[in-house]
């Protein structure tokens, strides 16, 4: 048991919603799993990594989101705002201290500049949103992917969308980060899951907990019980690791990874290559940019720095999917 | 039918007299073949894959001489030289590669011509081409053969303006020749376009064809499903701009900010209390057009059955000779005239932004939106707020709704038209060639957040940049209208960033994305593979780029020789996945 056994208890006692909390649902993905797939990302996450690519995941909350390229400067939004929180003049635009999200400004917005990021939504029609695709998933041999965020941080939700997409024969696939209850996941969700995505991230425990807001004790503890399963052809398990240079990038970090992987019997993984999308999403809700290691930090991995990441796990039997 | 023999006997003492005079002995052997079989051809029928093709090209010429060369389609030549090519090779005679160069020599030839057509024409047929075009694959329960896969390579090597390349598919088309067309569809120019035999079977049957004449179509043009050999089908007859109609709606038949009247006079829009009273506007002006536009077509018709007899084109199809009659005096087996609706989604969408604006909503009149639009749409918050009601491609039912509604209606405007002067019936048909640019230049501001004068999108496809979640959503979309009242014909363009799709499953996922949409009664797709990177060098620095293909609105062009602002609308059409 690792030092963020409070944190697990934390996650496990979350009550129980109503609602679903999520910010997005993307369709025709192809690289979230085999075929045509619809993701779903649900908001809230208890890791809070510095490279994170949905930096609006991470808060267990609702947000204002500003695109300063949609907004024809109306000043509706202004006028309307309750709490004068709106100063178009002023370089932020937004003056999140003072907003008390009542999204008013978001109903008058007529560019969609203003967006509510976070809603709750029902489970009927959550079920509904994703089965707008179901021909292309049966035809495709796709489906449906919950991502996040931490999408098991809403576990009740992921269990009963999955069991319902089951009942229909859908594929379903879970992204995560690894932190979560695996006795209610056990019971809630597993029986329902055909995959799971699992991201290792940072072996030395302290790096991880500076980068990621947590240590990984548990993370890897879930890695090494869901990874048994995959053993047992229970479910399907790929492990992936996010490239983020001189942080995740390291000789040292890859292969350790690579060495903890070969110990659980990972045939397989997949490696995420960094790319500098994420900072596009800081400004639209107030972000602050923690990462930044130069140049780098905005521009796409190069070819030749991925091919010595990738020889680090196929030099050691482990085959490697990436996407350039 | 002599003149014809005479012209191969014209080659035949040509090609005779230049192998005589050359020095290079594997020229002068090519010259004596030519000559031997044009001797043979077309005066005395093929009794090989050669003179097949060689008869087939000469009639060709013939026929595209004589009906002032547009439209003249080879049609399913896969089939009918499949059994010259099949003896040939089992008897020895040819090679697979030797019939290809045989048929790649047929292709190039037909890309020959350049039609020079009036800027005026030119504005709505873009392109320069003269839409001859094949057709491979299909059904007869399935009639894929080997020379269904050579036409492909040959697309796919060729990659020329001419001629276009229609591929059949249906429910038993083999998984190895639909993986080959998915193949071909990444290379520039995106051929070939994929039709689905099911609906377009139906379609045809619907408007009279046999079971049997349908199963034989052949997609003519830039997509309009005939029968070969026994149809006058003058599919291209007409096109006409359906948001003009809706433009009179708002102003009495007039355009907007025009006092000449040029269509019906109608209620002004202060007396429209509800949806129906603008639908009732808007099915007067069309009718009144399409009737206007009726008797142009007639008139043309009559003209060509007086001044502009077709000989040799009647000679081939059935019922002509055995009427002793011309086929433009209505002799043919089936005779049609097609018309064309270009701004459907147009219409659509802002029939949509009238109802939730102005009668759901309320927060403008339909009296100030006119306003707005003689005023160009210059208040930017109303622009912004029009454009983002919901629009057609967006799996969002109610606006998919009012494109169906579009659809439906034009479809029976014109089934409702009632004969031609050869006895046959009007046909719906929406493509648009190049018209959408064209006619959006002559068209005021519209309701859904058009500015004036600019383009329309091409074909069935949804206004630029309107469509924003995903192709899924786009075809969820596309499934919602019934394609078997458009028997002329629709052309869906749909434009795939190349680099998401080419991996191996991208292309599977690819290939499920069209099967779900056949199988859901789609018509026709051709999809442009691109990265836009390309396109924007090209249009800037056309010297980069000179052989770019690019298929728009049912045929291939060369990028550059499209207009500045058909390039720029092929870069601004919908890019999904990008």
């Amino acid at each position: 048991m690792g030092p963020d056994a409070s944190l697990i208890d934390a996650i496990a006692v979350t009550e129980p919603r109503k609602a679903s909390l999520y910010f997005d649902i993307k369709r025709n993905t192809l690289d979230d799993g085999p075929g045509i797939r619809s993701v779903v990302f649900f908001k809230g996450c208890p890791l809070s990594c510095t490279w994170c690519q949905n930096p609006e995941s991470i808060n267990t909350g609702y947000e204002l989101s500003y695109d300063a390229e949609k907004c024809i400067s109306c000043n509706d939004c202004a006028e309307v705002c309750p709490e004068q929180a709106i100063d178009l003049s002023s370089p932020d635009k937004i003056i999140r201290d003072k907003c008390t999200q009542c999204f008013k400004c978001v109903e008058v917005c007529p560019s969609g500049a203003l967006e509510q990021c976070g809603n709750d939504i029902e489970m009927d029609y959550l079920v509904e949103k994703v089965l707008e695709d179901q021909a292309f998933f049966e035809t495709s041999g796709g489906g449906v992917t919950v991502s996040g965020g931490e999408a098991l941080m809403q576990m009740e939700s992921v269990g009963e969308l999955f069991s319902r997409l089951k009942e229909r024969g859908i594929h379903t696939l879970i992204q995560t980060a690894g932190l979560f209850n695996y006795k209610v996941f056990e019971k809630l969700v597993l029986p329902y899951t055909d995959t799971i995505y699992f991201d290792l991230k940072l072996m030395d425990s302290d790096a991880h907990k500076e980068y990621c807001g947590v240590p990984n004790h548990s993370i890897h503890e879930n890695f090494r019980k869901v990874q048994a399963l995959a053993r047992e052809s229970v479910i399907e398990v790929l492990p992936r690791v996010p490239l983020v240079p001189f942080i995740t990038d390291t000789q040292e970090n890859l292969t350790a990874i690579a060495e903890f992987m070969l110990k659980h019997g990972v045939e397989k993984m997949q490696i995420l290559p960094y790319n500098p999308i994420w900072l596009d999403k800081l400004p639209r809700f107030g972000g602050v940019q923690r990462l930044d290691f130069g140049e780098g930090t905005s521009k796409f991995m190069p070819d030749v720095e991925l091919d010595r990441c990738i020889d680090i796990f196929e030099s050691r039997g482990i085959h490697v999917h990436c996407h350039r | 039918m002599n003149a014809l023999a005479d012209f191969g006997d014209r080659y035949a003492a040509e090609a005779t007299r230049m192998a005589a005079e050359e020095t290079d002995p594997k020229r002068k052997a090519e010259l004596e073949r030519i000559a031997e079989v044009c001797t043979r051809v077309p005066r005395k029928g093929a009794t090989c894959f050669y003179e097949a093709v060689q008869s087939m090209t000469l009639a060709h010429i013939a026929i595209f001489q004589e009906t002032t060369g547009e439209t003249t389609c080879p049609g399913r030549i896969d089939q009918f030289l499949n059994h010259y090519f099949e003896k040939d090779l089992a008897e020895g005679r040819i090679t697979r590669e030797e019939a290809k160069e045989i048929l790649g020599a047929f292709c190039v030839k037909v890309c020959e011509t350049i039609p020079m057509y009036s800027d005026k024409l030119t504005s709505m047929l873009g392109g320069l081409t003269s839409w001859e075009v094949v057709t491979i694959g299909g059904q007869d329960s399935d009639a894929t053969n080997e020379l269904s896969f050579v036409m492909l390579e040959l697309a796919d090597e060729l990659r020329m303006r001419q001629p276009n390349f229609h591929v059949r598919l249906h429910e038993n088309t083999p998984k190895a020749f639909y993986d080959e067309v998915i193949r071909v569809n990444f290379g520039p120019g995106s051929a070939p376009a994929m039709y689905n035999d099911e609906l377009i079977i139906d379609s045809m049957m619907n408007v009279g064809y046999s079971l049997e004449d349908a199963r034989d179509y052949v997609a003519i043009g830039c997509v309009e499903p005939t029968a070969p050999g026994k149809t006058l089908g003058s599919t291209d007859a007409g096109m006409y701009n359906m948001a003009l109609a809706l433009e009179m709606t708002l102003n009495q038949g007039r355009q907007i900010g025009s006092d000449e009247l040029i269509g019906l006079e109608t209620p002004p829009v202060s007396e429209m209390k509800s949806m129906d009273d603008v639908l009732a506007a808007y099915d007067a002006q069309v009718q009144h057009q399409l009737g206007k536009l009726r008797s142009d077509l007639q008139a043309c018709e009559r003209f060509h059955a007086k001044y502009h007899p077709t000989p040799i084109t009647s000679a081939t199809l059935d019922g002509c000779l055995e009427a002793g009659k011309c086929s433009t005096q209505g002799s043919a087996k089936y005779n049609f005239s097609g018309i064309q609706g270009t701004g459907m989604a147009v219409v659509a969408d802002s029939l949509g932004a009238i109802e939730s604006a102005v009668f759901e909503d309320g927060w403008l009149t339909l009296e100030e939106l006119v306003g707005h639009l003689e005023d160009n749409l210059s208040d930017e918050v109303v622009r912004t707020k029009l454009e983002n009601i919901d629009k057609f491609g967006n799996d969002i039912p109610k606006a998919d709704a009012w494109m169906k509604w579009v659809g439906d209606h034009y479809s029976d405007s014109i089934h409702a038209l009632g004969k031609n002067t050869r006895g046959g019936q009007y046909l719906a048909g929406v493509y648009s060639n190049t018209s959408h640019t064209h006619f959006g230049s002559l068209t005021s501001a519209t309701p859904n957040g058009r500015r004036k004068g600019e383009t329309f999108a091409s074909g069935f496809a949804p206004e630029n940049g309107a469509d924003k979640r995903g192709s899924t959503a786009l075809i969820n979309s596309m499934n919602r209208i019934d394609f078997k009242k458009f028997a002329n014909g629709i052309n869906f363009n749909i434009k795939l960033d190349a680099s998401s799709y080419e991996c191996d499953d991208g292309k599977q996922a690819l290939g499920s994305m069209y099967k779900v949409y056949f199988k859901r009664h789609g018509m026709q797709v051709q999809a442009n593979m691109l990265d836009p990177k390309i396109l924007i060098e090209a249009r800037d620095n056309p010297e980069l780029h000179p052989n770019l293909l690019i298929r728009v609105s049912g045929y291939s062009a060369y990028f550059n020789d499209l207009s500045p602002e058909m390039q720029d609308e092929v870069i601004s059409r919908s890019s999904n996945g990008a």
